[in-house]
This record gives structure tokens, C-alpha cells and sequence, in this order.
């Protein structure tokens, strides 16, 4: 199996430039994830890769063998649409036999294996339908056997689940991960879907307007996001300016621009330049006002409360800015409510700041 | 107000296609059968009359013809036109209806000028000594053809438009990745998928070029008498009702027949549409 490399690919619509000197590696047989905001440039990636999409620079290889300027008929990469793109005339047995049919493949065999993808992918009874009657989860499985059957040396997925509802969602993904394991494609897949991509991915590889933020494990993208934007996506919420003072006791000593002192684990390395320290809502402690003068200390008063069914979220107002906290169910702080927060050394994360 | 009565909205409109269209068709039909004469009496006498059929199949010709050239034209501008941005793609489809703002004589005259001995194509292929004496091209059957499709093209682009249009881009990514180059993939996908496109414009091609009486009137000559011209002489120049009537109730029976021809075809090429 096959690895795809992109080498600082630059495409644009027109004079609207959308991907930027772009580098991705997905190696032979893993699953990789493209995350990304809506119009970040997933789709564009894609198309590139695909070959649908001319790059205006750059390089897309197949160990090592180029494909830039290859038609993307002669690829053979399966591309798995968001919308289906089922070829409505079209039954599903031809729609998922269209791709051996165009490798002359014999009747016989077509047969044979357009029935064997069927039956992998759970369609066999409706192999006649006409395929703009199916549902969407079917339709969907037509279009993942569509591209299965043909072999592909790479498989493309474009947001591949979003328009299942949400329970389909998680059966699809699961079965995707299946099947791509049984057949152990190397395969790019596009999302918006956090819970999705992680879930699905060896790696996943976070898109912020054209440019990759982070390419890493899923482990490692939501405990150390490597960049403000990834950690804004992965779910931290509060951010401060800090400046580095140091080492002692084997801890980064930081302080913030009210004075306030922290404390990261040295395994950290400290970026460059200006720092920023995020925290989860969820890692920082509340309790009520009571100063010990211990780094991670934060005075303020409860701002707001939401209910979020397990427990509640607060907005504290303090030196450093409002801060977004969960707190436990026992015993709800009031609006107006003065407290502490501790920030835990081990849950804060450093950041260079752009 | 009850539902029902929302239907009494229908009736001044269903009055007027009873009293223009129903009523008159009717009357044209049974005065086919009236008089003195066995009951298909005036179609066979129609039928044995040398220069009759000569000019039903004429008509026949000269309308198929004009809409499989339509087809064969209309097609690659359609697509390249439901291909184009959308801001060139109003524009182009601004320039395609165009000449049917204008009063179909005027542009069944503007042949003439252009078909004539002295016309723009024999001076310009004398000019560039292809030909030594001017061609005949005004006159008779081509120019008849060239002028309908001329007429009736814009029908034919839109309605195709109007499909293509609506036919998902992805679908011809899907094709090609699947190993289709792009030719093929444009008939396997595009072509079928746009043949309810191509029958409606095939029928109001084929409908109005059977049907048309100023072009094969000003562009035909003596030889290229069509059924719509003819009917004018039986009436207006050999005052024979009669004989008028028979051959409007054949045009009628003759475009629905076709129609349903077409139908047939398309349908059985495409079960989904
Ligand atoms: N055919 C096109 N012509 C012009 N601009 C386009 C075209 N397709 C996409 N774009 C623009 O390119 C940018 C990136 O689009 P892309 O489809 O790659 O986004 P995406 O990350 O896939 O978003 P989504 O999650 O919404 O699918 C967007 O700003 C979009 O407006
Ligand atoms: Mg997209």
C-alpha cells in the first residue's frame, strides 16, 4: 500500500488563493483526517489530491511517483462524495459496477465482485433499486462500495457522514474504520467533526484557512495543540499573555501581566517570542474565596451561570479576563459570588502567541 | 372561502381554450368527415395525388432534419453554457433568445440578404475564387432548413440549459475518478441525464418547424411547398375548405404522433427520467 505526499501545494478558484504552500503526508495504510473549520480549504485538498483540481504549484506523489499533472481517470484513487453523487439514472448494482466497467473488467467478474461489495456493505436485497430511491444511509454505503470495489490505491472521503442523523453517524464511522482496515487502504478524510475525526484517525492533521496548524495523533492534538487555533478547536477556553521566569523545582514559573504566578511541567518546551497558557473550562478547580499564595491562584466573582446537565458552566470576571469554568453539581456558586480558581500546573498548556 | 371553489378560478381561462382552441379544432375535424364522400374519402384523395405526398414527406423531412441539426448544435452549446460562471452564463444565455425577440419575418428576410446571388456567402466565396459562378442556396429545402434552425434553436439551447443546469457537478468527478476519461463519463452521465432536456426541445423544434408557415413561405421556393404553405393555397387561393381542413387535421395527428414517438424513444433509453 501506497503512501501520498503533498509538496507545498498552492491552489486558488480564480484569483482566490485557498491553499498555501501546503505539506501533508499520509503513510502507507494509515487513516488520516483532515479537520477544519467550514471553508478552511478541506474540499480544495481533496480535489487536489483527486485530481480534479489543477495545483497552481506544488506536487502530489504516490511513493514518490508523480501525479500532479496525472488525469485524475487514470488515479485510481476512490473518492466518496458529501453529497453521494450516485449517478441518479443508475441502479445500485451499475453504480458501484461504473468503475470496473471502465477497467474492462469481464461481465462475469463484475458480477462477482459488485455482489461480493454488496453483501460486505449490507445492500445486497436492493441491488436493482434505482439509487435516487434509496435513503441517505444507503446511499451512502452505494457510494462507499462504488469506490471499494474498484481497489483504489487511496481512499478520498469528503465529509462522508454529515448528512446521516447522528446515530447512523457513529454506526457509518465505525463501519468506514472497518473497511478500510479490512482492506487496508490508505485513506484522507475530510471532516468538521471532532468527535468523528478523532475517533476514526491515526492521525489527524488541523486546517486553519489553507495552512495545516498541526499534524499529529489524536491524543496528542487535544491534550498538546501545538497552536491558539488548534486548542480554540479542541476545547480550551481560557487563554492568558504570560511571560517565563524561569526554572525552579523542575516546574516552567511563569507570570501573567497582573502578577498572578503559574506553574507548567518542564516536559513542555517553551516557544519563542510571546507565550500564552490555555486551560480547559473543565481542568481549572472553583471553590470559594480563600487565598493561599500558591502559583495557579486566580481571585473573581461569578458572572454568569448556565446549567449544562452534568454540572455548571460559570464565567468568572478576574484580573486576567473573563474565564470560562466548570463547576460541579453539589453546590452552585451565585451570580456575584466571590471564589478562587486554581489552574493545576499539569492541565495548562504553553502557547507561542502569533 | 371553500376549497373547492379555488377551481372557479380555472373557468375564464378554460372558457377561452374551449372557445379558441377546442371548439375550432373540433369543427376543422368533423369537416374532414362531412359531405359527400366515404369516411377517410379526403385523405385519400390527398394521399393519391402525386404532388400531395411529395409534399407531406417534404414537410416530414425538412422537420426532422431541422431538429437533428438543432440537436447536434444545440447540445455542445448548451453544455458549454450550463458549464460557464454564472455572471457569463446569463449573458450567454441573454445572446442565445436573442433572435427570438425579434418578428420571424424579419429574420427569415435577413436570409435573403445573406442566402441571395449577390448575398454575403456566394460574394465571399467568389471573393476567395472557391466558386466561379453563385451558388443556388435561397430558394428550396436548405435554405428552408438553414432558416427554422435558425428560428428554432434558441428553443432547443434552452431547454437543454435548463437540465444541464440542474445535473450535480459531482457527478462528472465521480465518473472520471472512477476511471472514466472525461469524454466517456460525459456520455455515460451527462447524456442520459439530460435527455428529458433534449425531448422537450426536440418537440417544440420538430412542433414548430412543422408547423412554421412564414419561413418556408419566404425562403422556399416553388419546389419546397410544406403542408402549413399548402394548406394556405387550398384555402386562400383554391378556396377548397374542404381540402384545408384535411390537411390541419393530418399536421395535428402527424406532430402528436411524433411527439409520442419521441417519448417512446427517450424513455426507453433513460427508465429513470
Ligand atoms: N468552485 C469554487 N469556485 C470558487 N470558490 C470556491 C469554489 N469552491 C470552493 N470555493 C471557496 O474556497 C474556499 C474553500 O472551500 P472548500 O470547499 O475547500 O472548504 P471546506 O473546508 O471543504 O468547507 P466545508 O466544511 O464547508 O465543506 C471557500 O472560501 C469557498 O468559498
Ligand atoms: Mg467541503
Amino acid at each position: 500500500m501506497p503512501t501520498l505526499e503533498l509538496r507545498k501545494i498552492c491552489a486558488s478558484y480564480g484569483d482566490n488563493r485557498i491553499l498555501t504552500d501546503l505539506d501533508l503526508e499520509v503513510a502507507d495504510g494509515d487513516f488520516v483526517s483532515l479537520l477544519g473549520e467550514s471553508g478552511c480549504g478541506k474540499t480544495t485538498t481533496l480535489r487536489v489530491v483527486a485530481g480534479f483540481l489543477r495545483a497552481d504549484s506544488g506536487g502530489v506523489l504516490l511513493d514518490g511517483e508523480d501525479y500532479t499533472r496525472r488525469p485524475p481517470n487514470r488515479r485510481g484513487f476512490g473518492y466518496v462524495f458529501q453529497s453521494y453523487a450516485l449517478f441518479p439514472h443508475l441502479n445500485v448494482f451499475d453504480n458501484v459496477a461504473f468503475g470496473l466497467r471502465q477497467r474492462k473488467v469481464a461481465r462475469e467478474e463484475v458480477r462477482r465482485r459488485v455482489d461480493e461489495m454488496l453483501e460486505v456493505v449490507g445492500l445486497a436485497a436492493l441491488r436493482d433499486r434505482l439509487s435516487k430511491s434509496l435513503s441517505g444511509g444507503q446511499k451512502q454505503r452505494v457510494a462507499l462500495a462504488r469506490a471499494l470495489v474498484i481497489k483504489p490505491d487511496l481512499l478520498l472521503f469528503d465529509e462522508p457522514l454529515s448528512n446521516l442523523d447522528a446515530k447512523l453517524r457513529v454506526k457509518m464511522r465505525v463501519e468506514i474504520r472497518r473497511l478500510q482496515q479490512e482492506f487496508k487502504i490508505t485513506t484522507l478524510y475530510v471532516t468538521h467533526d471532532q468527535e468523528e475525526c478523532f475517533s476514526i484517525s491515526d492521525k489527524v492533521t488541523v486546517m486553519n484557512d489553507g495552512v495545516i496548524e498541526q499534524f499529529d495523533r489524536p491524543e496528542h492534538i487535544f491534550s498538546q495543540p501545538a497552536s491558539p487555533f488548534v486548542a480554540r478547536f479542541v476545547g480550551f477556553e481560557n487563554f492568558f499573555q504570560l511571560r517565563h521566569q524561569g526554572m525552579s523545582d523542575g516546574r516552567h514559573q511563569l507570570v501573567a501581566a497582573d502578577g498572578t504566578k503559574f506553574e507548567a511541567p518542564d516536559r513542555q518546551t517553551i516557544p519563542g517570542g510571546r507565550l500564552l497558557g490555555a486551560v480547559r473550562p473543565e481542568a481549572i478547580a472553583l471553590g470559594p474565596a480563600a487565598r493561599t499564595g500558591q502559583a495557579g491562584e486566580i481571585a473573581g466573582s461569578i458572572a454568569f451561570r448556565t446549567y449544562l446537565g452534568r454540572g455548571y458552566q460559570y464565567i468568572v470576571q478576574t484580573a486576567l479576563g473573563d474565564l470560562t469554568v466548570n463547576g460541579e453539581d453539589q453546590q452552585p456558586f451565585a451570580t456575584g459570588d466571590t471564589v478562587t480558581l486554581r489552574v493545576p500546573p499539569d492541565r495548562m498548556v504553553l502557547l507561542g502567541d502569533a | 372561502m371553500r376549497y373547492s371553489s379555488v377551481y372557479l378560478l380555472c373557468v375564464p381561462a378554460l372558457v377561452l381554450v374551449g372557445l379558441l382552441l377546442a371548439a375550432p379544432l373540433y369543427s376543422t375535424v368533423a369537416q374532414t368527415f362531412g359531405g359527400e364522400v366515404a369516411l377517410f374519402g379526403r385523405y385519400g384523395a390527398f394521399f393519391e395525388n402525386a404532388f400531395n405526398r411529395d409534399v407531406f414527406f417534404r414537410t416530414l423531412k425538412i422537420a426532422l432534419i431541422t431538429t437533428v441539426i438543432a440537436a447536434a448544435l444545440g447540445y455542445p452549446t448548451a453544455y458549454f453554457i450550463s458549464q460557464a460562471g454564472p455572471k457569463w452564463r446569463s449573458l450567454l444565455i441573454l445572446c442565445a433568445v436573442l433572435p427570438l425577440l425579434t418578428s420571424s419575418v424579419v429574420r427569415s428576410f435577413s436570409w435573403i440578404v445573406i442566402l441571395g446571388r449577390k448575398g454575403s456567402v456566394n460574394t465571399l466565396l467568389m471573393k476567395l475564387h472557391v466558386i466561379d459562378a453563385p451558388l443556388r442556396l435561397l430558394f428550396n429545402e436548405i435554405s428552408v432548413v438553414i432558416g427554422l434552425t435558425y428560428l428554432f434553436l434558441p428553443l432547443m439551447i434552452l431547454s437543454l440549459v435548463g437540465v444541464m443546469e440542474n445535473i450535480e457537478d459531482d457527478l462528472m468527478d465521480a465518473a472520471t475518478s472512477l476511471g472514466a476519461p472525461r469524454i466517456k463519463a460525459f456520455f455515460a452521465v451527462i447524456v442520459p441525464l439530460s435527455l428529458p432536456g433534449l425531448v422537450v426541445g426536440a418537440v417544440l423544434v420538430f412542433t414548430g418547424s412543422l408547423t412554421s408557415f412564414t419561413t418556408p413561405q419566404l425562403l422556399g421556393g416553388d419546389g419546397s411547398t410544406v403542408l402549413s404553405t399548402l394548406i394556405f393555397r387550398q384555402a386562400m387561393v383554391l378556396f377548397d375548405w374542404d381540402g384545408a381542413a384535411t390537411i390541419a387535421t393530418m399536421m395535428v395527428v402527424l406532430t402528436l404522433s411524433v411527439i409520442t414517438a419521441i417519448n417512446m424513444a427517450a424513455r426507453r433509453l433513460n427508465p429513470a427520467a
